[in-house]
């Protein structure tokens, strides 16, 4: 059921009977790419459970005006991010932190969450990922993890291939120094 | 030759995340979030709105500013007293009314009370023939007043 298309699922929505229910096949379809997008710019899980539910209720609020001009998950992926960085902006403000001290407290968080599995090598590798600069971080994770396209990169932040290109280039070129060094 | 590098790049690193979450959690959060926006945003159902639907408030408001508008006129003439209620007397009361209050006033202030007031501003009798006299007569005032 949750692989039905998403032509179908919004036209749907659209219908108040079945509103509700092509609702949560929505969030059924894409609630865990959605989850691990975000979870690798918050880190936390209880953190990554709040904006999640933030940017679903937003696309519940929102659906009805979607115009279907792009596609329904760069969407949710473009809801997604800024909820994302929103929420790290938030605790940016709320705890009077510069934005070096914020990439800090996300590593920390890494280092000592509860929830972490794996072998050091992935975690050295988000380290790495935390230190770079918020676009670039994000270009590196929806295009080397979601394996997403750059044209739906491009749609999803907004910005032209061409610097999307250059963002990953610079990305891997900075992680593999970070990986040499460490 | 790119496609190289991110090949050893991946095959350095993998892709996988070094996270992992509570289990059952995605079975879960369907519900979690279905429920957060059945109580944020609750689902109005939209009914065929007609002319009567728009305007019933403004209609209801109006009748009651009428009703109210009718309750002040009726309640300001019905409760008033009205000329038809006053109790007319007669003379005979009139004389009773006299006759029983007639001791509070002694005798000097019922004349005072009926004595025409002093005309002080009209001329006596006498003097009004002298005047008449003087102007037939063609006598000057003040040729008279140097004679006396």
């Amino acid at each position: 059921m949750s692989h039905m298309d998403d032509k179908e699922l919004l036209c749907m929505f659209k219908q108040e009977d079945t509103r509700s229910y092509a609702f949560n096949l929505i969030v059924r379809k894409y609630q865990e790419r959605l989850y691990w997008h975000i979870r690798k710019i918050v880190v936390s899980h209880d953190d990554t459970d709040d904006v999640i539910q933030n940017t679903f209720l937003k696309v519940w609020k929102a659906l009805d005006g979607f115009r279907e001009d792009s596609q329904l998950f760069t969407w949710l992926y473009r809801i997604a991010t800024n909820e994302a960085l929103t929420f790290l902006k938030k605790k940016r403000n709320r705890l009077f932190l510069p934005l070096v001290d914020v990439e800090q407290q996300l590593i920390s968080t890494l280092e000592t969450s509860p929830t972490l599995n794996g072998d050091e090598i992935k975690v050295r590798l988000q380290k790495a990922i935390l230190t770079l600069p918020e676009k670039q971080k994000i270009v590196f994770n929806m295009k080397y993890f979601d394996e997403l396209k750059y044209e739906e990169i491009s749609e999803i932040l907004g910005t032209s291939v061409g610097a999307l290109k250059a963002s990953y280039h610079h990305a891997v070129k900075k992680i593999e120094k970070l990986m040499e060094d460490d | 030759m790119r496609k190289m590098k991110e090949k050893d790049f991946t095959s350095k690193f993998g892709k996988e995340l070094p996270y992992y979450v509570p289990q059952g959690y995605f079975d879960s959060l369907p519900g979690c979030i279905q429920e957060k926006c059945a109580s944020e945003y609750p689902i109005t159902k939209k009914q065929n709105v007609t002319l009567w639907d728009t305007l019933k408030a403004q209609v209801s408001l109006a009748a009651g500013f009428a009703a109210l508008a009718i309750l002040a006129f009726a309640g300001y003439y019905v409760l008033q007293p009205t000329n038809n209620d006053a109790v007319i007397l007669s003379n005979d009361d009139y004389i009773e009314i006299i006759q029983r209050n007639i001791y509070d006033y002694d005798e000097g202030s019922i004349v005072d009370e009926v004595k025409p007031l002093d005309t002080n501003d009209s001329l006596p009798r006498h003097d009004e023939e002298m005047i008449q006299y003087l102007l037939d007569e063609n006598i000057d005032y003040t040729t008279l007043i140097e004679q006396y």
